[in-house]
């Protein structure tokens, strides 16, 4: 460590300018449409002229601001900021439904910050070491990965038929555009909009956000459900107690999520919820509103920041898509990364890493006072508020490519969505399933390519091999479950 | 610290097109803001070359020049947006090969090269083959003679399906009379990390790819699809050093829709040329990492129609060619 580098970064002038990258960051967060990718894209070019420490550690503040500031619309108004937070509105909006929506918030905040700093010690401590995990994933790890995904949607839906059904059409669905593989468009209908696949912000906006907004249409003359009482915002011990394990495993769960390329934070979260309700002893209250169920995405999807950097600094090859535009943002610097990075600039790398303590600090300050203030959302009539959520759809939408063809989707997706709440589809499994859906299609294609064929080599790669195992235990066992019940019931 | 601060708030200005540089006269054209189109997302390197361009252009057109960024269907979206807005010049294009060249004989563009008139190339992107250094390939002779001992076992990652790392390898296979695997990603950094770990041996895609870990010994480059050898890699040999005709870069360019005025067009040509020599653009970009190539309009017409007519050959080789429906 370089410690004049840490000192350097603890200066008055710094922190300011790693505070602002925060608030920046939560707030790019919070509005749908926005994510952190754009966010620290858009702000590249203004750090060419700033200390690389300052430029990096400035970018650092906006990629962990805006992947935790996701949660809060995602819990107040059941409108993911950004995809990585569409888990979150499981459990977080029907606890602020219930009136603990400042809980909610708060565990949120502290678990994001919790993730940050244990993947950012992981990071410091040991990130030459993990680095060639990393590299260990092949096209057969991949797929294996995205099938153990997929079998999250089997313990999401309270009707597995459904959720298969569900989950298969969201499959389908991600296969509109160019074949990844060969390249020929596919379901396109010569729309050169769909050759890159369905936007799937936009249609994530409509699945969540203007789904929600068409339910609580029906029900507007009914009485305002969402109480204006906004429970304090720390945890009890008690909930505190529940939520340890939920918490480092959910942060580790994200840091090697973050460490293998092409995964990032959307699908960390799914991840670690599915791992925190399958580990509790009351699987059945998740997505009614537990705290577990916030800590759980909120812990994992923030961990991704730090594991993301892991092969970005020692490698060159950035953990997510977030840390792809940061990988450019490092070389306009004159900073080739790998391991003579360390070597060669290691007041960089401290300056860098005490960059992503501070920031994670300021995330949970910032955010903090940010959920003192946006619970006051709650206090909007909902007419007015409804409004305003579609408006921000709107926009949301628009504003990543300035096309029109995006609000069309997210309209499409938000009558999609609709359908699913009113018969008791699972939209999370829709969504899971266009997340995962092109990486298990790609890659089994190259696997099977590189393998002649032969769908062994699914089962004779180690790390392949331990994911199908857990795909096929957590698939079976909820099947099983569901079939005994429907046996008692049919007795 | 402060300094610092302040020179990136003026350069934000800049790249966020607020700057207000008034014309002295009041010339026929340009009376307005100029948009410029980009066919990618922001943050990439087609992005950073437009906003990088944009800055110094203003300078020499007179006018604030508005970046906008069209991503979607492998560029086709921002370029199908550029041939259909109105030929005044108050819009341009930044142009890729891909978008331009390549996606309309894929069948599933509503425009082709000739609905647009070219004013100029700026920069390129050369391809290279690079392979994993355990996979016990050391040049390019080995390359081969390794690919002919193991007909279809050679693995090539590439960035994406169809594109033009993707037609290099094909030529380049063709000419040589090999046969390999070529595995397409999504994206160049998956593509990159393959071949560094090992389930691909090779990888073809730009230097600033795979610059780093050459640099750091993890990969071994091979060859480069350019006429002259590349300064960043003294020692990789050409194709055509190897007695192989082909040449492939990914350019980037600029143009305006095809009924665009004459007049106007020589007023955005004079002004590009001298931009394309201003000392502050070079060095941008430097910094962003692309190689300066300019070309003036006349020279990049014939290369559209050059270039245009061996990739149509090639593609429809490879029984990649569609009719295109919408044209």
């Amino acid at each position: 460590m370089d410690w004049n580098a840490v000192l350097n970064v603890l200066s008055p002038s710094m922190l300011l300018i790693i505070a602002v990258g925060t608030f920046g960051g939560i707030v790019i967060g919070a509005l749908p449409g926005l994510t952190a990718t754009m966010g620290v894209a858009l702000l590249v070019p203004m750090t060419f002229g700033m200390h690389p420490v300052a430029g990096l550690s400035m970018l650092m503040g906006i990629y962990v601001g805006a992947i935790y500031g996701g949660c809060i619309s995602a819990i107040l108004l059941k409108t993911p900021g950004t995809p990585s937070s569409a888990a979150t509105t499981l459990d977080g909006y029907p606890m602020a439904q219930k009136g603990e929506a400042g809980k909610a918030l708060g565990m949120a905040t502290l678990a994001s910050g919790i993730g940050g700093l244990i993947s950012a010690v992981v990071l410091i401590g040991m990130a030459p070491q993990l680095a060639k995990l990393a590299l260990m994933f092949g096209p057969a790890e991949y797929f294996a990965l995205a099938v153990f995904g997929l079998t999250i949607i089997a313990s999401l839906s309270t009707d597995i038929l459904k959720g298969m059904l569900i989950g298969c059409v969201g499959m389908l669905l991600s296969t509109v555009g160019n074949d990844p593989v060969s390249g020929f468009s596919r379901f396109t209908f010569d729309i050169s909009n769909l050759a890159s696949g369905i936007a799937f912000i936009p249609a994530l906006i409509g699945l969540f956000a203007i789904s929600e907004v068409l339910v609580q249409l029906d029900n507007l003359k009914a009485e305002n459900v969402a109480s204006r009482r906004v429970s304090g915002l720390f945890p009890s011990r008690q909930e505190w107690k529940e939520c340890w394990k939920t918490l480092i495993r959910g942060s580790f769960i994200g840091t090697v999520i973050g460490i293998v390329p092409g995964t990032g934070a959307n699908i960390a979260s799914w991840l670690s919820y599915n791992e925190a309700r399958r580990a509790s002893k009351h699987p059945e209250k998740f997505g009614t509103g537990i705290i577990e169920g916030v800590a759980a995405t909120e812990s994992a999807n923030n961990a991704v920041c730090g594991g993301a950097l892991v092969p970005l600094l020692t490698l060159g090859i950035p953990g997510d898509s977030v840390t792809a535009v940061f990988l450019g943002g490092l070389i306009i610097h004159g900073l080739a990364p790998g391991p003579r990075l360390f070597m060669d600039h290691p007041d960089i790398i401290s300056g860098l890493f005490t960059g992503i303590i501070v920031a994670n600090i300021f995330m949970i300050l910032l955010g903090l006072v940010a959920v003192r203030f946006s619970t006051k959302l709650l206090n909007i009539p909902k007419k007015l508020l409804l409004a305003a959520i579609l408006i921000f759809c709107f926009i949301g939408s628009y504003s990543i490519n300035q096309n029109p063809l995006d609000i069309i989707t997210m309209l499409v997706f938000g009558i999609i969505g609709y359908i699913c709440q009113r018969y008791n589809f699972s939209q999370s499994a829709l969504c899971i399933a266009m997340i995962l859906g092109p990486i298990a299609e790609q890659n089994m294609r190259l696997a099977l390519m590189d393998s002649n064929m032969s769908p062994m080599i699914f089962f004779t790669r180690p790390i392949s091999l331990v994911f199908m195992v857990l795909a096929a235990l957590s698939f079976v066992v909820p099947v099983y479950k569901a079939g005994r019940r429907m046996m008692k019931e049919a007795r | 610290m402060f300094k610092g601060i302040c020179r990136s708030a003026l350069l934000a200005c800049l790249v966020l097109g607020v700057s207000c540089i008034s014309a002295d006269a009041a010339p026929k054209f340009p009376r307005r803001n100029i948009t410029l189109i980009v066919p990618s997302g922001p943050g990439g390197g087609c992005d950073l070359v437009a906003r990088n361009f944009a800055t110094y252009f203003e300078k020499y057109i007179g006018k604030t020049v508005v970046v906008s960024d069209r991503d979607g269907g492998g560029g086709t979206v921002g370029t199908s947006a550029l041939v259909h807005s109105r030929p005044d010049g108050y819009t341009m294009g930044v142009t890729v090969i891909g978008s331009v060249l390549m996606q309309p004989l894929y069948g599933s563009t509503d425009y082709t090269k000739d609905d647009m008139r070219p004013l100029a190339s700026i920069t390129r992107v050369p391809s290279m083959i690079a392979v994993n250094k355990s996979c016990g390939i050391k040049n390019y002779e080995e390359f081969v003679a390794w690919a002919k001992a193991h007909p279809g076992e050679l693995k090539i990652s590439v960035a994406a399906a169809k594109g033009l790392p993707h037609l290099s390898v094909e030529s380049f296979v063709r000419a040589a009379g090999i046969e390999v695997k070529v595995m397409p990603y999504k994206g160049a950094n998956p593509a990159v990390a393959a071949c560094l770990g090992g389930h691909t041996q090779a990888f073809v895609g730009g230097p600033s790819e795979t610059l780093i870990h050459c640099q750091s010994g993890e990969m071994i480059p091979i060859a480069v699809f350019t006429d002259e050898r590349l300064p960043e890699f003294p020692d990789m040999p050409t194709f055509k050093e190897k007695g192989l005709d082909i040449s492939w870069s990914v350019w980037r360019g600029l143009a305006v829709p095809k009924d665009t005025p004459d007049d106007v067009c020589r007023i955005l040509e004079e002004a590009i040329e001298k931009t394309v020599k201003d000392e502050g653009y070079i060095a941008g970009l430097k910094k962003v990492g692309e190689d300066y190539a300019y070309k003036n309009a006349a020279d990049t017409k014939v290369m559209w129609n050059e270039e245009g007519a061996m990739l149509e050959q090639l593609i429809k080789d490879l029984g990649y060619y569609m009719q295109n429906k919408r044209k």
